[in-house]
Parts: structure tokens; C-alpha cells; sequence
């Protein structure tokens, strides 16, 4: 599953995004608006789960993204 | 087609599916101007894939979100893409609205402009408003998701009502037909395997009696009838002994597709690659405007190998279908009278063909009763002259691809004439089978561009046109009787170079240059009767 989960956002990102890559939208410039509902979007779809809109804003971290789809498979 | 493609024309994929897809960077490149009212990001994200399926390589270039249409930062662009969401027009008149920010974009760019709307009311009169202007609204694509069309609860994120599944498949609605409709040539020709393609089961083996026209296949060959109506030309190359197809198809009449439907039959045991070159030398159409279609791989294979063509693998007959709706090339924005004629035209040219080889010249032309008529700026054969103009590939003397808007422009300039000529004879009428665009500069009569369609080709009539225009260009723009012919090599206007070095017996040898050449006084007239039209 985080194979699957770590290779949506090497496509949407166009590079390599390793597990433990301390990626985030802060520290990321590339990761813009568009690309943060991308990957909700692909994320959503990869793994059959909507997220809450209120969530949407907050997940702007590899580490929180995963953590939240993580709780939402079950 | 390449095996990583084919997923582009499954009914359902995801993001990802498309993001991973690998892109060719050898495609022409293309600016799109999109002018919009909610976001086209999540479509354009992933347009790529489809694009790069139609040759195209896009890039795009945004507006601010503008209910207004307000045009701000215009860029010069190859494409004008308006993207309107209907619903967020209240109480206004939307159609005097659009009408006049059609005309003011038109003001502003040469050009195509594509309108994409939510709207379900039908705004297809706006169409005649400016030339090469073109709508279509985006719920016939989405309206298989039902309920699932919007998503307003995540509007707020992606800045459109449109759900991120109506994104995707827009995405394959606008890169594989709207924007290849209005940036490349629409196919020509559709050549067709019978046995398990048209049809379940193998002719020689089966017998016609059991041959089995399922609902599928019933279907697929209904849609290839469409398009043979909608001017595409529909061509057989079957393995099979041509006895036994003409008797199957006049024994089985619950097939929609007639012997006749099909302009050009190569039914024989030569390799399919070998009949599908004769179609295309038949037609006089290039192979790139051609899509042939079989069920058997090791056919496909050879024809991709040999002819470096666009094929379709049929596996199934409703896969066939699903691929055609969206295949580059197949989208008619517009049906001209000559797509409705064009199959009984090229038929007639087999006669044709035939009788050139029995009689002189002199008693073909007579016998034909070829008639010739010749038209002046005429403001309805524009769109006929502009598809001339972008699709011919032969008879082309500099492949100047004028746009609607340019050939609006030109004739309306008193330094310039558009001669269009129609053609009939006594097996069919051609249509407007020509167009010659003479300028005069500096008091010269210069012919700026001559496109002949390759049906009107091979009937010995080209010089007998074109002098003639010239003379029609000569005696409306008020010069003398010298003419000058500016030319460009391409890869495929051989013909049209070798008639004009047959002409003023001259060596094209220059990649592009420019030949002088006397009128004469009187052109002879090889027994073809023809006019110039008052209209």
C-alpha cells in the first residue's frame, strides 16, 4: 500500500519520492495548489476513500497525507 | 496501436493511469490560450497523454477567472479555448452576451476559437457568427456519470463544479478530439477487415448463411456507415475470393454496410500492406489519412511495420466503437456538400480511368461532357476553399494553410481574388474541386497558392483550370499578361511542382523560389465546356 501511496506522488511530483522523504508543501515550492489537489484527488481514487473537505487544507504533508489514508482504509 | 496507449480509450482509468504514461517530446508544439470562468487545470493536468496520441504537444496559457470575458493579457496563441461554466450567468441574455464576445475575441485572434460550455440549452446558431469558430457543449461527454457529473464539495479545492471523474473523461474528449479537430487534417479514409471484424466468423469456412451478424456487430457497421454519410471514405482489403464477397453481400441484406458503401474493394490473397498502398494510390490520398482496422495482430503488425499506419486492433466489435467516438481525426466539425458527394466520385473515377485509356483526349473530354464553372470571391464556397486549402497535400503549390479568418480576410481585399472551381461530367458532380489564390503586388498577378483535390487529379484538366483562373485573376485585378508562380517544396507536392515545371518548361530544382510565365492569348479548350459563374 505505501508503494502504491509513494508512487502517486512521484507521478504527480514527475520525480523519484522516497519513503522517508521529509516531503511537504512548506518545504516544497513545487507542491502548489493544483499539485495539493492532485494528489488528494489521485490519492482518493487510488485507494477508494473521500476525504473530509475540512481535512483537505491540513494534509499538506507526505507523513500527514499517508497517516490520514492509513486511518481511512483501515 | 501502441500497447500503453490503448488505455486511453478504456471507459475508465485513473489519474495516475494517465500521469504514468510516457510522452513523446518530438511532437509539434502548440500554445492554447484557454479564457475561462472556473478552472481547466485538473482537465490540462492530464491532456497530455491524449495529445501526444494525436502528434500534438500542447502548452497552455490562462486568464484570470473572468465571467466578464474581458480578453486581459491576450498572447498570440494557435488556439483559442473559452471554458465557460453556464451556471454562473444570472438574469443576463447569454446569448447576445456570448454573441459579442465571440466577435471581440475574433477582433483579437486569427485564431480557431472553441467554445466548451456546461450549458444544455442549444447554442449552435452562434456557429455562422464568425468564421472558424466552433462549440460543443461538455454534457454529452459527462452525462454517462449522471449524478456523478459535479462535486460541489470539493469546488471550493479544484475551482470548478466538475467532478474529478467528468475531469478525466473531458480530458479524453478534448485531447483526442476537440483540439486535433482544429490543430490537425481529419482522416480521410477507413479501411476495413471483413471476417471477424464486420461480422463473427470466417467467410470461406462458414459459409454466408452462417456467418453471424451479431448486436454488436450490427452496431459497428451502423457507426462505419455514419461516417461514410458524414463524408469519410469506407475502403474493404479482405483475404477471401472476391466471388464469394460480392455474392455475401448481396445475400445478406440484414447488414447495414452495402457493397456499395465502400468506394474502393481489394479483395485477394496479397499481403494487406501490398492492397492497402493501391487503395491509398486509388484514392490519391497520403496513408497518414487512412486508419486501417482488423482483428488479426499479425495483419496490424504488418501493415504498422510496412506502412507506418494508424490501425485499430479490433478485439471486439463494441471496443471498435469505443475507439472510433474517439479517434483522432474522426470528428467533422462541420458537413460539407462535397463529403456527401465524395464517394460517388471517386467511384466514377474508375470509369474515368478506364475510358482515359480507351479514347484520345479530345473523345474523353467530349464523352464525359465535362463542365467547368468557375467562381469569383464567392462568400459560400469560403469553407470549401479553406478545407481545400488545409488538406490538400499534392496539387499544393506552398502549403500556406490559410485559416477561415485569413481567406474572410482576403476576400474581402480588392488586391485579391479567390477563384473556386466546381466540376461535373456526365458520371457525377465533383463540388468545388479547386481553388486558386491570385494577388496582384507591385501591378503583378501573383498566385499566391493553387490546391486541387486529389479527386479531381489524373483527369488532364489541371493546366486548363489553373490558366484559366489565371486569365479570370488577370482580367478582375487589371494586370498584364505575365503571371508569377512563388512555390515551396514539401514533402508530398511532387505533382503540383512537376505540372509547373511542365508548364513553363522550367527545372524546379530550389527548395522554394518563384517562376515567371506568359498567359497566352487563348487557352485551348480540349472540348470541356466551361463558365465563369455570375453568382
Amino acid at each position: 500500500m505505501k508503494e502504491k501511496f509513494l508512487r502517486i506522488f512521484s507521478l504527480v511530483f514527475g520525480k523519484e519520492i522516497h519513503e522517508n522523504h521529509d516531503f511537504s508543501m512548506k518545504n516544497n515550492p513545487e507542491w502548489t495548489s493544483l499539485k495539493h489537489i492532485e494528489i488528494i484527488l489521485s490519492i482518493e481514487e487510488e485507494f477508494g476513500i473521500a476525504f473530509e473537505p475540512q481535512d483537505i487544507p491540513k494534509l499538506t504533508s507526505l507523513k500527514a497525507l499517508w497517516e490520514k489514508t492509513l486511518e481511512m482504509v483501515g | 496501436m501502441n500497447k500503453n496507449f490503448s488505455i486511453l480509450f478504456l471507459q475508465d482509468y485513473k489519474r495516475s493511469d494517465l500521469l504514468a504514461l510516457k510522452c513523446s517530446k518530438d511532437h509539434k508544439q502548440y500554445k492554447i490560450q484557454i479564457h475561462r470562468n472556473h478552472s481547466f487545470e485538473m482537465i490540462a493536468s492530464v491532456l497530455a497523454p491524449f495529445l501526444d496520441f494525436a502528434e500534438i504537444q500542447a502548452s497552455f496559457i490562462y486568464s484570470d477567472y473572468d465571467d466578464s470575458l474581458g480578453y486581459a493579457h491576450k498572447e498570440e496563441s494557435d488556439l483559442e479555448l473559452i471554458w465557460l461554466d453556464i451556471s454562473r450567468y444570472k438574469q443576463i441574455d447569454l446569448v447576445s452576451f456570448l454573441a459579442e464576445r465571440i466577435v471581440a475575441l475574433r477582433k483579437k485572434s486569427q485564431s480557431p476559437i472553441l467554445l466548451l460550455h456546461t450549458g444544455e440549452m442549444d447554442l449552435s446558431g452562434l456557429m455562422a457568427l464568425v468564421p472558424d469558430f466552433y462549440l460543443f457543449s461538455i454534457l454529452e461527454t459527462i452525462a454517462c456519470l449522471k449524478e456523478k457529473m459535479f462535486d460541489l464539495e470539493k469546488a471550493d479545492f479544484t475551482g470548478t463544479r466538475l467532478s474529478h471523474k467528468a475531469c478525466l473523461l473531458l480530458a479524453k474528449r478534448i485531447g483526442l478530439s476537440y483540439i486535433p479537430s482544429l490543430l490537425k487534417p481529419t482522416l480521410k479514409a477507413i479501411v476495413l477487415d471483413l471476417d471477424n471484424t464486420l461480422y463473427q466468423g470466417v467467410l470461406a469456412e462458414d459459409g454466408i448463411e452462417n456467418l453471424l451478424l451479431t448486436p454488436e456487430h450490427r452496431i459497428l457497421q451502423e457507426y462505419l456507415k455514419n461516417f461514410k454519410n458524414r463524408g469519410f471514405l469506407l475502403c474493404l482489403s479482405s483475404k477471401n475470393e472476391e466471388s464469394d464477397v460480392l455474392e455475401m453481400f448481396s445475400r445478406r441484406d440484414d447488414f447495414p454496410l452495402k457493397l456499395s458503401d465502400f468506394s474502393i474493394s481489394e479483395i485477394n490473397w496479397l499481403p494487406k500492406e501490398q492492397n492497402i498502398l493501391k487503395i491509398s494510390q486509388k484514392l490519391n490520398i497520403g496513408l497518414d489519412s487512412m486508419l486501417f482496422i482488423d482483428d488479426n495482430i499479425a495483419e496490424i503488425q504488418s501493415v504498422e511495420m510496412a506502412l507506418g499506419m494508424k490501425t485499430i486492433l479490433a478485439k471486439s466489435p463494441q471496443e471498435v466503437v469505443r475507439i472510433l467516438e474517439y479517434y483522432p481525426g474522426l470528428l467533422k466539425k462541420t458537413l460539407s456538400k462535397e463529403d456527401q458527394l465524395r464517394n460517388s466520385d471517386i467511384k466514377a473515377n474508375h470509369i474515368r480511368q478506364a475510358m482515359a485509356k480507351e479514347l484520345s483526349l479530345v473523345e474523353y473530354f467530349q464523352t464525359l461532357s465535362i463542365k467547368l464553372l468557375f467562381f469569383v470571391s464567392s462568400h459560400d464556397h469560403l469553407p470549401r476553399a479553406v478545407e481545400l486549402l488545409n488538406k490538400t497535400n499534392q496539387f499544393i503549390l506552398n502549403y500556406r494553410r490559410y485559416n477561415p479568418s485569413q481567406i474572410n480576410r482576403i476576400s474581402m481585399d480588392s488586391n485579391f481574388c479567390i477563384i473556386t472551381i466546381s466540376m461535373s461530367d456526365s458520371l457525377s458532380d465533383s463540388g468545388i474541386i479547386a481553388v486558386v489564390i491570385a494577388a496582384v503586388k507591385n501591378g503583378r498577378l501573383f498566385i499566391d497558392e493553387i490546391a486541387i483535390s486529389c479527386r479531381a487529379l489524373g483527369r488532364k484538366l489541371e493546366s486548363f483550370m489553373i490558366l484559366n483562373a489565371c486569365k479570370i485573376a488577370q482580367k478582375k485585378l487589371n494586370t498584364d499578361n505575365l503571371v508569377y508562380f512563388p512555390y515551396q517544396k514539401g514533402d508530398r507536392n511532387k505533382p503540383c511542382l512537376e505540372w509547373l515545371g511542365e508548364l513553363t518548361l522550367q527545372s524546379i530544382q530550389e527548395e522554394k523560389g518563384c517562376i515567371e510565365f506568359k498567359l497566352p492569348e487563348k487557352i485551348d479548350n480540349p472540348g470541356v465546356e466551361w463558365n465563369e459563374s455570375l453568382v
